[in-house]
């Protein structure tokens, strides 16, 4: 197989809450191994509070990680500081929730979306031009809508320009982080679907990070299901939704309501809520909510084990094949 | 069917905007709650379910929105003619709310148990701070919520968002009341959260026969929970009829694209169809049927005439021009 796009190894990211010596220190993100390939979508899925956004953060260096390795396309960029950093935006994106809180309110839709062309000097004015009318014309805004400002626009439309923004820089790689939860059902399947279109057409790689599984299936060849700061969980789409093996991605999947009358399913309920990332229990972070623990799960390393090619799970029990999977 | 607990009659709701101008926010909304039915509201942001739900207990200000026609019965008594000293019998006894964020219906300066017994000291003047403070505790109980004791003493901020909308519930129930309006009581929270909470309310629902009007945007939470489903589109209702004639049987061209656009997380599916265009801003609401601009199926007619909501077969009730001639 090809080299990763992103290699990302052993990634931390920890907050000083507080100051001084004795201040407790937050492992948001502790320890997680991804690789992204060119052209696909690895789907980040995780409750609020499990280190999803921190993670999409670090990997591009918006929030620079504390520990651990990130290798895009061969180079070493953890240690980037700003000005390294700089020439690799344009490759490296971030689409963040609020569509509004991304967009400048006092600048039109054509212009914000040729701001990045200005700022990296691409092309003459004339060319410029030409780019940004065809890459809003490309995510469905009409040419009368160009002199318009945020405000003027709903959520569904505010996120294409979004979109747009982003892609008239081609990137190679986009943190997408929760992109469609502000919006309603029927503009989300719009930008969804505007997202893959932009896939296909720029062959550019997802880091899609979202809490809403049913998304995660539509939009996700791999997904990484994370808990507490640790991945519990990697495989093919397949893989994680039709043979999911960690109790947690279980529980969430059964957890998810299914738009269908009279369909009775197992439903796994956990109990308790997801402990402080501040004391996060030791051994297997998932242990004292899962339905299934034992004596041993204090003391396993969490670390993901490979099942099959493309299956890794860091439960040792849920693992091996004779497991009670029950 | 039972009895008939709330009846709501062509309710209209209009806004100030300005000195002189009103806006129509909600328009010809006709429902009926029976005993221990749970009626579920979907639609987008905006379609006017806050509002409808708001309107019941008049919450909705005075100087700000008017209810310019139409009646809302319970058990025969029209709520709209009430004073407000005799509307406050009815909130928190016979008809109580617990809304989407649990945060801001909890005062933060108040420990839990404070803002319980106050509840039940302010409903009953001669009942002791000791009595109040046990049945405080119960109630904590009947949520499930552990060690409840100690939690009567935690503030709101110590307590996780699951946990808070336990305590909104206790105290939502504590009258036991007849009928409880849930607005998006879940939306805040994570899916294994989330499905703790649903099923809370419906074993609750169950053991003191309460019915709910269950306000949600999310197919999946109404598929599981609801008897009966009223869709509305740009502050009316569209469709109106039990859950599985409309998750099975859709006739509304919202209802049916609305179903269409789902993401799901229980099987792979090709490209997702979408609604086109967003929701039309209610100063700009088309002539005719509200959903013409967007619907596919949109004729000459429709632009001209407003459909009534009409009963095309028995308990099925479309806002349709073309529906009713099915």
């Amino acid at each position: 197989m090809a080299e990763p796009l992103m290699k990302i190894r052993g990634l931390k990211k920890q907050f000083r809450i507080g100051h001084g010596k004795k201040a407790p220190v937050l492992r948001a993100v502790d320890g997680i191994d991804l690789d992204v390939y060119t052209g696909e979508t690895v789907g980040l899925v995780g409750e609020s509070g499990c280190g999803k956004s921190t993670f999409g953060k670090a990997i591009i260096n918006l929030n620079p990680p504390t520990e651990g390795s990130v290798a895009y396309q061969g180079t070493e960029i953890a240690h980037y500081n700003t000005r390294q950093m700089r020439p690799l935006r344009k490759e490296l994106q971030f689409i963040f929730q609020d569509p509004y809180a991304s967009l400048d309110p006092r600048r039109t839709i054509f212009d914000l979306v040729k701001a990045p062309l200005d700022a990296f000097r691409i092309g003459t004015e004339q060319e410029r031009e030409e780019q940004v009318e065809t890459i809003l014309g490309f995510v469905g805004m009409d040419q009368f809508q160009f002199r318009k400002f945020p405000h003027e626009l709903s959520g569904g439309q505010r996120q294409r320009v979004v979109i747009a923004r982003t892609m008239v820089l081609k990137p190679k790689f986009i943190v997408c982080d929760e992109p469609v939860s502000a919006l309603d059902v029927s503009v989300r399947a719009q930008v969804l679907n505007l997202m893959k279109d932009a896939q296909s057409k720029l062959n550019v790689s997802y880091l899609f990070v979202s809490h809403d599984m049913s998304t995660v299936r539509y939009l996700c060849d791999k997904v990484a299901v994370m808990y507490l700061g640790r991945l519990v969980e990697f495989g093919s789409r397949h893989d994680i939704f039709e043979h999911p093996l960690h109790p947690y991605t279980k529980a969430l999947l059964s957890a998810v309501p299914i738009p269908d009358v009279g369909v009775k399913r197992e439903r796994i309920l956990l109990e308790g809520d997801v402990p402080s990332p501040l004391h996060p229990p030791a051994g297997c972070r998932f242990s004292n909510r899962c339905p299934y623990r034992q004596e041993g799960c204090s003391h396993i390393s969490g670390d993901l084990i490979q099942v099959n090619e493309t299956h890794a799970v860091s439960c040792p029990y849920a693992a091996r094949p004779e497991a009670p999977t029950k | 069917m039972s009895e008939v607990i709330l009846e709501v009659e062509n309710l209209q709701v209009k806004f100030r905007v300005s000195k002189r101008d009103m806006l129509t926010a909600i328009q010809d909304v006709s429902f009926r709650v029976h005993k221990k039915e749970i009626l579920g509201i979907v639609g987008e942001s905006g379609c006017g379910k806050s509002v409808t739900a708001n309107t019941i207990l008049r919450l909705l200000p005075s100087q700000t929105s008017q209810i310019s026609n139409g009646k809302i019965l319970f058990h025969g008594q029209d709520l709209v003619q009430l004073s407000n000293k005799e509307m406050r019998q009815i909130r928190g006894d016979k008809i109580s709310m617990i809304f989407q964020e649990p945060m801001t219906s909890l005062n933060p300066v108040y420990r839990i148990g404070d803002q319980m017994v106050e509840m039940y000291r302010a409903k009953n003047k001669h009942m002791s701070k000791k009595e109040a403070w046990q049945k405080a505790i119960h109630m904590l109980e009947m949520v499930d919520i552990p060690s409840p004791e100690q939690r009567m003493k935690d503030y709101p901020h110590q307590l996780s968002g699951g946990m808070r909308q336990r305590v909104m519930i206790a105290m939502a129930l504590s009258a036991r009341p007849e009928l409880l309006i849930a607005d998006e009581p879940t939306t805040a929270l994570d899916v294994t959260i989330q499905a703790q909470v649903l099923q809370l309310m419906k074993q609750l629902q169950e053991e003191m026969d309460t019915a709910i009007l269950l306000i949600t945007h999310d197919m999946g939470v109404v598929a599981e929970m609801a008897d009966t489903v009223m869709v509305m589109y740009a502050g009316e209702v569209v469709e109106y009829a039990d859950v599985t004639t409309i998750f099975n049987r859709p006739l509304h061209p919202y209802t049916r694209g609305l179903l269409a656009s789902l993401t799901r997380a229980d099987r792979d599916m090709g490209r997702l169809s979408s609604i086109e265009g967003t929701v039309p801003p209610l100063s700009q609401m088309p002539e005719g049927c509200r959903f013409n601009t967007r619907c596919p199926d949109c004729q000459a007619a429709c632009k001209e005439k407003a459909p009534a909501l009409l009963e095309v077969e028995p308990n099925h009730m479309v806002r349709c021009l073309r529906c009713g001639k099915v």
